[in-house]
């Protein structure tokens, strides 16, 4: 007995002192914690396209530009329609934070610490166009305590604290660009898709964004204070942006059985995603009525590149119908031969919607579009001419239509051709066009009113934006009246349902909330 | 069978007249029912430590004092006290303690202690009611028979998951499922699902098996439920939802025991939803040969009409034989066990198969006890794709391509010369319907799985009051998952192409722990303490790897694909517990106990600041009829009060106290993002507060019991990794937030309403209420969705200072006084997508369990009624055949109705009153009436005849003519005989995505799964 209790002394004694009670295990074995800069910055800039033309698709179905097959209950369907169903509010939202503005600003705190100037310098240019096009579309965000670690309901912010703190990264951004790096830090060159280390380059598109953010002022009192319109100012950082197409701030996409290596509206559109009526009728210059360019008949060479045709039954051959916001819900149904997808196939190569497609966040043409505008504004119209034609001009060379083609379309009647005809219309209906499926579209269409005169109600004659009338099925609960018209995403469901205290006071749950202009909507 | 009846005791007192003071006496011990002799039977002389144990002839001498008292005890039957008198032999009946005032059951720990003596609420099912209508799944065998329990089967899947929740679920976001321990060693009971983004296998993808599923009920002696952390708080953290304590069976000493039994069960569908009657394939009401739906036009009277949903279950076989042999000597015994349990699906094709294998043995020597319980499990399952199937690939699940089948189509002609008959021959491949018969030959789940649970220990017990128990013990698995699909599915490219699926899991759980317990008397006190040092470590890792795209169009492999169609993943983790605890327990005189016992944990998976805690228990009880006369316990034999206090920490999920990267991206550039989770260093461990109070009567000796409790269960501090503002850039965060609460009563009534010589019934009736509410969520985040089962217009949410088991939808737009909201083009009602209106709360208001087991000679009928009184069932198949107008309520198609609202002025934007008379069209059923999650959900009630059995005993010439069979023992059994409810679809005890889905769980919640099944068998049981 007694040598079988030592025995079992003795194991039960090896046992329970063999066993390995180290607790500091919490380590997972699977994923890192950490990632250098220039492994951050290529997911960066691929999911920020990724979002911004995510976003892009969203607005071309607010803006008319694209239209859904008759769907109810559809996301796409019901946002031509100004519903917005809760996975059609959210996507911009959540993803600039999780997958951008996080990772942007652990990118510039990593770098910062390595003395990669560079990459603080890009972060800094994304952190302030990412939170530009949020808040342009949300009116409200959380900047202040955005990504804040001390809380899980943040403070939101109006679009003018935001601005006012968006402008000024842009002039960080331009001084990091221009720093030395440490020699130990990485080179731009390694994580950079876009420019492939070309700083000049970002520089030029930071004095864009900075410039593209400040002409959004147009509704502002003129003035030279940051948060005032100061056309002044936007040409001066405009002249120091993008000098040509080899500028544009561009991702080109790549032929892949990856699919999120293929373009982003290659991605988003399907064959049920057709073009919009009034899309259509611009660059066919087919509106009815006016007898101005938009209905003198002359099809805009671009018109190839974007508008699918249609491959069987009496029309084959024709472009493809857009879809009529007075009918959607009976037309058109997938069935419709006469409506096509603007989703590419192999018999309608469009230049958008292939998988090897580029997709811009801001173009030359753009830079451009912002001139003209701005020199209009200003009462320059020779000078808001001759950048009209320029950006035309430069996009229709980017979509790869010949000179000829251009040439005798800019002399043509679908141009304003002098300075005294051009119209504020002429160059934000070209934009219109230049900016197929980006959102800058429609915060275009929101600064100049859509198509409504001062008292707010649609006027073809007094409107910019020509027969771009509401839709008839728009959602009755938001936007129960002809004076009402789109002017904010509705809130993100996620802030609606996880962050409700928080969001409430800003009135995202009263059913006219979409109605309410942005800050830089509302004039003053 | 029963020689006397009408005593509960029974005691044979020879006189003799003895003046010694101390003189030897002799006896033996017998079984009252079998009349056995009883081997290794406690015989201790009352009020001393001297004892003895009965030989293995049942027979025993023990010196003794004179007018002692014997107290008889032996595990699973009522301890007797027997007065020695003057004579010198006795012998001793024992009988089976179900239903006896002293009953003794397991309880944490393995400690055998009697019921009376219990500060809280312990019930067990014994291993013969398992078998009785043994279930193929051993958490089915326990639904009905205790109170408090919610069992929910997740549908007639053969190898399915079974969910277990003890009053009420204490976690929003953790499993919720109870503890369950086998011979003092832990075990996993996990069901797992895939990946949504490797596997593509979602929670309601398939079925899959909760582990515990692989123990064989045959091997079990007894399972005893811990209801609450007050009787699991020696077990810590991982019992704060109970414990579910499992002792398998041991040999007795004597001859070799040998049984044999076999069953043969068959299973058919219940019952299935109702489909329309009226109209064929198309849309629009006219034919449409490029849809499936059955929106077409009026079938003509002759025409033919199928009913494709009914003709395509199969009625399905099981065969269940089990074997074991055991026996022993007085200082060792064994018993061997081996089953296979071979089940038929009722959906074709499907199967599980289970084959297990168990020694246990053990071996004394002086004062060592060493032993070993071992058990290994091979299983193979052969599962369909339910619910939408494969996420993400554009294919379905069996059922919903039936939803997806016109009725003017025959679906049993699905192959046409070799190849699958296509529905839609028009369409693309991928916008054509699988015919389900294809599916489910071609699109295989599979899993097989290997499984040891062992456990070594060792007693020692030098004094008679100190015993000292070590207990080693591993659960070991690793299951071989795979899903293919099979090239020609309907599917979205590249798994049109075919497509390949594998994962490997292995689980890991290893065990020690030391117990010593003293036990000592002084004076009128039974003192008792136990202290135990407890480590557990948990390894998990899977694999997986998928290949889409198979070059070879008629071979399915993982290696035939290019190099660039293939993945592969992998994930490890790890967990490390230590623990020590400690229980003192006092009696005095059997009249008033008290327990307490405290327990501190260490855990890997928390900060070193948080990782250590400490939780408390105190629990009491008083057995007020000790002080009564005799008279007054002619009635009531036995009366106890009992309360109890108590807490248990709980540890987080591994590695949530860091934020980590995704997997690298494959995004153009490639690198890293942030996960969309984010960690959190400050975790603490949730707290679990529990009270409960009890009364316990057994009057008329026993004839009739009743047992109330009361309890309610706080946690706080929940570790939850809520949705939260994107804006701090998470989706995910994990925190310590929010309360659960549940409060609940169990009432259990066992009554013997009759019993004489050769009849006697048994009845045991439970019956509880749980209230699980949630409080403390932070302002402003209202709601915690269950994220695995999200389909519809509704979903299961907790939902702050509300249900824990809500349902939240979407409604049609109301204004805030109520009034319906009327589009003023169409005059249909205005849908919403808002999915956060409270549509429903899935707790059942009352679960009633009535078991009644009546013996007549050697017949034995008994049958288990099972009620339950609301609950809300969410029926989202009755959705999906609403939007392919197979529903029967579509038959209302073309009928007009008026709806009363109010509609906005377009010039005014003011409301206006409006009745709006519209038709019921396709247009409405799909999109508007599917777009009201109320018209999908049901109260429910039901009653149902669970189980009965009706069983014979071969009377024993019978036997004695065969000669070498002791026993023999046939039975007729069936389930879900009969079910009444106001439940519309298949079987409301649903859960769609199975018991794995944690948190709130998929209880409640019916899509397209596997219908319940209605079973019938026949077994017979032999012992020689």
């Amino acid at each position: 007995m007694r040598k079988l209790t030592l025995i079992f002394l003795v194991t039960i004694g090896l046992i329970v002192t063999s066993c390995d009670y180290n607790l500091d295990i919490n380590t997972s074995p699977n994923t890192p914690q950490t990632a250098s800069p220039e492994l951050r910055l290529p997911s960066i800039l691929s999911y920020t396209m990724d979002i911004y033309g995510s976003h892009g698709i969203r607005t071309a179905m607010l803006c008319q530009q694209m239209g859904y097959i008759y769907s109810a209950n559809q996301r796409y369907y019901e946002l031509q329609n100004w519903h917005f169903l809760n996975n059609a509010d959210t996507y911009v939202w959540q993803s600039w934070y999780i997958y951008s503005w996080i990772n942007i600003s652990k990118m510039i705190a990593d770098a910062e610490a390595s003395e990669a100037w560079h990459y603080v310098g890009v972060g800094k240019i994304m952190q302030a166009f990412g939170c530009g096009f949020v808040v342009d579309a949300y009116g409200i965000m959380a900047y202040q305590q955005g990504l804040s670690d001390a809380t899980f309901r943040p403070d939101y912010d109006d679009a003018e604290y935001v601005y006012s703190k968006i402008l000024p990264l842009c002039d960080e951004a331009i001084a990091d660009l221009q720093k030395t790096q440490a020699t130990t830090a990485p080179l731009l060159s390694t994580g950079d898709i876009i420019y492939k280390g070309d700083t000049q380059k970002w520089i030029k598109f930071a004095y864009g964004v900075k410039a593209r953010l400040m002409s959004h002022l147009s509704k502002k009192t003129k003035g030279t204070d940051l948060l005032q319109y100061n056309p002044d100012a936007i040409l001066s950082l405009l002249s120091k942006s993008f000098a040509s197409n080899a500028d544009d701030a561009e991702l080109k996409y790549l032929v892949s059985t990856v699919s999120n290596q293929n373009a982003i509206q290659y991605q988003n559109t399907t064959a049920s995603v057709k073009p919009g009526k009034l899309w259509t009728q611009y660059l066919l210059n087919t509106l009815p009525g006016t007898g101005k360019s938009w209905n003198s008949g002359v099809e805009d060479p671009r018109a190839k590149k974007l508008i699918p045709k249609i491959t069987s039954g009496a029309n084959s051959g024709k472009y493809s119908y857009g879809v009529d916001l007075a009918t959607t819900d009976v037309d058109p149904k997938s069935t419709n031969a006469n409506y096509v997808g603007l989703k590419s196939t192999d018999s309608n190569k469009l230049f958008y919607t292939q998988q090897d497609s580029p997709f811009d966040y801001m173009t030359y043409s753009e830079a451009k579009f912002i001139a003209a505008e701005v020199y209009f504004r200003k009462g320059s119209k020779t000078e808001a001419l001759a950048a009209y034609k320029e950006a035309i001009k430069a996009n229709i060379d980017k979509l790869g239509c010949t000179p000829a083609e251009r040439d005798a379309f800019l002399s043509s009647a679908a141009v304003a051709q002098t300075a005294d005809e051009l119209t504020l219309s002429h160059i934000m209906i070209q934009k219109y066009i230049t900016l197929t499926y980006s959102p800058e579209v429609w915060t275009d269409l929101r600064r100049c009113d859509y198509c409504t005169d001062a008292s707010g109600v649609y006027n073809e004659s007094a409107g910019v934006y020509k027969g771009f009338d509401r839709p008839k099925f728009a959602y009755a609960l938001n936007f129960p009246t002809s004076k009402d018209y789109l002017r904010r995403y509705q809130m993100a469901y996620m802030e609606r349902d996880y962050n409700a205290e928080k969001v409430r006071p800003f009135g995202v749950f009263d059913t006219d909330y979409m109605t309410r202009p942005v800050w830089w909507d509302i004039v003053k | 069978m029963k020689k006397t009846v009408s005593l509960i005791f029974i005691l044979c007192l020879i006189v003799q007249m003895a003046m010694a003071q101390k003189r030897s006496i002799s006896g033996v011990v017998r079984d009252k029912v079998t009349n056995d002799l009883l081997p290794g039977v406690t015989i201790v002389e009352k009020g001393t430590t001297n004892g003895t144990a009965s030989n293995s002839k049942g027979e025993f001498q023990l010196s003794v004092n004179n007018n002692a008292a014997l107290s008889v005890s032996y595990i699973g039957m009522s301890t007797q006290e027997v007065k020695i008198g003057a004579s010198s032999t006795v012998e001793v009946f024992l009988e089976s303690a179900s239903e006896k005032v002293d009953e003794v059951v397991v309880t944490a720990m393995g400690i055998m202690r009697q019921t009376k003596a219990l500060g809280y609420s312990v019930q067990d099912v014994k291993g013969e009611e398992l078998v009785r209508v043994k279930e193929a799944n051993l958490v089915n065998s326990l639904n009905g028979k205790i109170a408090g329990v919610n069992i929910t089967n997740s549908g007639g899947a053969p190898g399915s998951s079974s969910q277990i929740i003890i009053r009420g679920g204490t976690s929003l976001l953790g499993d919720n499922q109870p503890l369950f321990v086998i011979d003092g060693v832990p075990i996993d009971n996990s069901t797992s699902s895939g990946n949504s983004g490797t596997d593509r296998v979602t929670a309601t993808s398939t079925s899959s098996g909760n582990r515990a599923m692989d123990l064989n009920s045959a091997d079990i002696e007894s399972i005893s439920v811990l209801k609450g952390p007050a009787a699991a708080a020696l077990y810590g953290l991982k019992a704060a939802a109970g414990a579910v304590v499992i002792t398998t069976k041991k040999g007795k000493q004597g001859v070799p025991q040998i049984s044999v039994s076999s069953k043969m069960k068959l299973d058919v569908v219940s019952r299935l939803p109702e489909q329309q009657g009226l109209y064929g394939q198309g849309s629009g009401g006219a034919f449409n040969a490029d849809t499936g739906e059955s929106w077409g036009e009026k079938v003509a009277s002759g025409k033919p009409f199928y009913n494709n949903m009914n003709d395509f279950f199969q009625q399905a076989w099981a065969y269940d034989v089990n074997g074991s042999i055991s026996g022993g000597t007085e200082n060792a015994n064994y018993f061997m066990s081996v089953q296979r349990l071979d089940q038929k699906g009722i959906v074709p094709t499907t199967d599980y198969v289970k084959n297990s294998f168990r020694f246990n043995g053990e071996q004394k020597h002086g004062w060592f006890t060493i032993g070993m319980n071992t058990n290994y499990i091979y299983s193979t399952t052969t599962k369909t794709l339910t619910g939408d199937g494969l996420y993400g690939t554009g294919g379905t699940g069996y059922m919903l391509s039936i939803i997806n089948w016109p009725r003017t189509d025959n679906m049993a002609n699905w192959i046409e010369n070799g190849v699958k008959r296509r529905l839609l021959p028009g369409v693309a491949l991928q916008d054509d319907i699988d015919n389900p018969n294809w599916l489910v030959r071609n699109n295989p789940v599979t899993e097989e799985l290997h499984r040891f649970i062992g456990s070594g220990y060792v007693k020692v017990s030098p004094v008679k009051w100190l015993d000292v128990v070590y207990r080693a013990g591993v659960d070991h698995y690793n299951s071989f998952n795979q899903s293919i699909t099979s090239p020609g599915a309907a599917m979205i490219a590249p798994y049109d192409k075919g497509a390949v699926s594998e994962k490997l899991r292995q689980n890991d759980l290893l065990s020690s722990t030391l117990t010593v317990s003293a036990n000592q008397k002084i004076n009128s006190f039974d003192l008792n303490l136990l202290v135990g040092h407890n480590y557990e470590q948990t390894t998990y890792s899977n694999n997986t790897q998928t290949a889409v795209g198979m070059l070879s169009s008629d071979f399915i492999s993982i290696n035939n694909a290019a190099a660039a169609n293939k993945a592969f993943d992998s994930y490890k983790s790890q967990k490390r517990l230590t623990s020590v605890f400690g229980e003192f327990r006092l009696d005095y005189k059997n009249i008033a106990f008290l327990g307490v016992t405290g327990r501190n944990d260490w855990s890997s998976t928390l900060s070193p600041e948080n990782r250590s805690f400490f939780y408390p228990s105190f629990n009491g009880s008083f057995v007020f009829t000790e002080l009564l006369n005799e008279r007054f316990r002619n009635v009531l034999s036995f009366g106890k009060l009992r309360a109890s206090w108590s807490q248990v920490g709980k540890d987080a999920p591994v590695y949530q106290t860091a934020t980590y990267l995704n997997s690298p991206v494959t995004t153009i550039g490639g690198g890293y993002n942030d996960s969309w989770t984010g960690g959190n260093p400050d975790l603490k461990p949730e707290k679990t507060t529990a009270q409960e109070y009890g009364v316990d009567l057994r009057f008329l000796k026993g004839r009739l019991g009743v047992d109330l409790t009361y309890y309610k269960t706080t946690s706080d501090d929940q570790i939850i990794q809520p949705r939260v503002s994107n804006a701090i850039g998470y989706i995910f965060k994990y925190v310590n937030w929010g309360t659960v609460e549940n409060k609940g009563y169990e009432i259990t009534v066992n009554a013997i309403p009759i019993q004489t010589q050769n009849l006697k019934w048994d009845l045991n009736l439970n019956i509880s209420h749980n209230d699980g509410k949630v409080y403390n969520l932070p302002t402003g985040l209202e709601l915690l969705y269950v994220t695995d089962v999200q389909i519809g217009p509704a979903k299961p949410a907790s939902v702050n200072n509300g249900d824990f088991l809500g349902l939240t939808g979407q409604k049609w737009q109301r204004t805030t006084d109520g009034q319906l909201i009327l589009d003023p083009i169409t005059g249909y009602p205005l849908t919403s997508t808002d999915a956060t209106k409270l549509v429903g709360n899935r707790e059942p208001d009352v679960i009633l369990g009535l078991n009644n087991n009546i013996a007549y000679k050697n017949w034995n009928l008994s049958f288990l009624i099972d009620i339950r009184k609301g609950g809300a069932v969410y029926n989202a198949t009755e959705w999906a055949m609403i939007k392919t107008g197979l529903s029967k309520e579509t038959e209302k198609r073309g009928e007009n109705y008026t709806f009363e609202g109010v509609t906005l002025n377009s010039t005014t934007g003011a409301y206006e009153p409006k009745s709006s008379t519209v038709v019921l069209n396709e247009n409405y059923y799909k999109n508007i009436y599917s777009a009201e999650a109320s018209n999908f959900i049901t109260d429910v009630n039901w009653f149902r005849l669970r189980t009965a059995s009706l069983g014979y005993q071969l009377p024993d010439y019978v036997c004695k003519k065969i000669g070498f069979v002791k026993s023999i023992d046939v039975s007729i059994m069936a389930t879900n005989l009969f079910i009444i409810t106001n439940y519309k679809g298949m079987d409301p005890e649903v859960s769609a995505g199975g018991a794995g889905v944690v948190g709130a769980g998929s209880s409640g919640i019916d899509y397209a799964g596997v219908p319940a099944t209605r079973s019938y068998s026949l077994g017979f049981n032999l012992k020689f």
